[in-house]
């Protein structure tokens, strides 16, 4: 604990622009902009001075102040999205691509608008000017996310699909999407046998979609030995799942470029 | 079966400046392992640290131990300046890449109304600013366009209240606006205000702030408006008045205003966490008082 209230006061102001650009690079993590932008950093003040302090009166100095602050931030980020926009978060390949991303992934892959109808209410709102093939390939970037438990799904979705979908895509669909579960669950068994680290590393490379940069700063590990270390792990899930019949081309799916 | 306790955001920060011995780090990897939340908050503060480029771990490491965090905190000039700097540069960068401005502020007229309780008789007509002038000091146009914002608040208040301060007020005004060029019409509407009853009309004044308006820039002005709006509501213990939305836009606008200045970037950057913190009334004022008069003088 760094002391009273008016210490905490002197540690917030001589902080303050930290917290402002920590804030602002949050703010475009999670795909909030202009004046939307502006009212989280304002409101992420406002929560570190409430309570006189409190987060800097949990503040034991057993880390440095602008990373204790950034994980802080990180955290308030994260109540923030939820508040807004409930628990669905926009994916890692979504967050680089930018706020355009996110809200295309959004529009698409949470609220269910079609491709074509998303398109359209980003232009329309002028948050962009990509063109359709452009945003095309920007939504391609941004992977189909497989739940972490299974979807019930009931007649009603079915209805509210368009007419226009040919059912046997759909059936192909649905047949490719079980595949990639499998795999996915055959992925999550063979990495039990793995050390906490190891699985720690792998849930954050291919479930979360970190870079392996990102994985390296966050375990505090040396990048180099990192990717090596990813390369090993991969090599062996790959020879124990085909093991188990899954075959080369679903391992493809859910993991692309990582045949070796 | 109780869930596992979350881990603490310093328990992160450990981990990420390699600070955590090997059992507390075992315990935390597989507290991560199973908690994506965690996972996620790590991943997003990894990823800031990383872009904003705040140092390697050791390198952050380091700054623990620097006495200045542990020291009396006295705010020194030097940092404070420093970190206006900062500031501005933080401000100026995104700025410069065309992002949108703040909404705009009111006008001064409903300021006016947002505000709750009496004013004593008199305080409307004493400002922060300096009164007098030398001649080689000419007003710049920033600062007359706060000042004109913050007299038409205390006008509307004035008017409002049928304080005869509103005659003194109304002149004030009109000795700014003569020193505009093509100011002298809108001048004399004020002074009409100060000889006659005209001001009790709200339409004429409403149609003469319009005027100032145009004049002297709405942005400035309006902020102006504001600062003397809050001077007032802080005087008066008025708290509706911080909590309403408006504050944020002001705070935004006075930023966005004073970002080439770092002195008054440093008493904006003050005052925005005077506002966001729990009401010391005293600390407020003194505040708002060193805002206005940055941006004024």
């Amino acid at each position: 604990m760094i002391g009273n209230t008016t210490s905490f006061e002197a540690v917030f102001v001589e902080n303050l622009a930290l917290i402002d650009r920590i804030a602002a690079a949050l703010a475009r993590r999670n795909g909030l902009a202009g004046d939307d932008a502006a009212d989280f950093v304002s409101w992420v003040k406002l929560r570190m001075v409430e309570d006189e302090y409190a987060v800097f009166k949990k503040f034991r100095g057993e880390s440095a102040v602008a990373t204790y602050l950034t994980v802080v931030i990180a955290m308030l980020a994260r109540d923030y999205r939820v508040q807004r926009f409930g628990r669905w978060r926009p994916s890692a390949a979504a967050r680089r691509i930018g706020l355009v991303g996110v809200r295309l992934e959004s529009l698409v892959r949470r609220q269910g608008y079609r491709f074509d109808q998303a398109v359209e209410l980003l232009r329309t709102s002028g948050e962009t000017q990509l063109s359709d093939r452009e945003l095309g390939a920007l939504l391609a970037q941004c992977p189909l996310r497989t739940p972490l438990r299974p979807v019930e799904v009931g007649a009603e979705s079915l209805a509210g699909l368009p007419a226009s979908v040919d059912a046997d895509m759909l059936v192909v669909t649905d047949e490719t999407e079980l595949q990639r579960r499998r795999t996915w669950d055959a992925l999550a068994t063979a990495i039990r046998g793995y050390s906490t680290e190891d699985r720690l590393v792998l849930r954050m490379r291919f479930w979360d979609e970190l870079s392996v940069a990102d994985i390296a700063r966050a375990l505090s590990l040396d990048q180099k030995s990192l990717y090596r270390r990813i390369d090993r792990l991969l090599a062996d899930l790959r020879r124990q799942l085909l093991a188990t019949g899954i075959t080369a081309g679903d391992w493809q799916t859910i993991l692309p470029g990582t045949d070796s | 079966m109780s869930a596992a306790p979350k881990p603490r955001a310093e328990q992160l920060a450990m981990l990420l400046d390699n600070r955590l011995d090997a059992v507390d780090r075992a315990k935390l990897i597989a507290q991560l392992e199973s908690d994506p939340d965690a996972r996620e908050i790590l991943a997003d503060a990894a990823a800031t640290l990383g872009e904003l480029n705040v140092g390697t771990a050791s390198e952050r490491h380091t700054q623990v131990a620097k006495p200045a965090l542990r020291a009396e905190p006295r705010l020194r000039r030097e940092l404070l300046l420093a970190i206006a700097a900062v500031l501005i540069i933080a401000i100026a960068l995104p700025l410069a890449r065309g992002v949108r401005a703040p909404a705009a502020l009111p006008p001064v007229q409903n300021l006016a109304f947002e505000l709750e309780g009496s004013t004593s008789p008199g305080s409307l007509v004493t400002h922060p600013w300096r009164q007098l002038r030398g001649a080689a000091q000419p007003m710049s146009a920033r600062a007359r366009a706060v000042r004109l914002g913050a007299l038409l608040t205390d006008l509307e208040v004035a008017a409002t209240a049928h304080d005869t301060a509103a005659v003194i007020i109304a002149a004030q005004v009109a000795a700014i606006l003569a020193d505009y060029p093509g100011g002298g019409a809108v001048a004399d509407s004020y002074r009409a205000f100060a000889q006659s009853q005209a001001l009790g009309d709200v339409s004429a004044r409403n149609r003469a702030a319009h005027l100032v308006e145009v004049l002297a820039g709405e942005g400035e002005l309006r902020l102006g408006g504001w600062l003397e709006a809050a001077r007032i509501a802080a005087a008066r213990q008025d708290s509706a008045f911080f909590d309403r939305p408006t504050t944020r836009v002001a705070i935004r606008a006075a930023t966005s205003i004073a970002r080439t200045e770092s002195g008054a970037a440093l008493d904006v950057a003050l005052l925005s966490a005077a506002v966001a913190q729990p009401r010391d009334w005293i600390k407020l004022a003194r505040a708002i008082d060193a805002a206005l008069t940055a941006l004024a003088d």
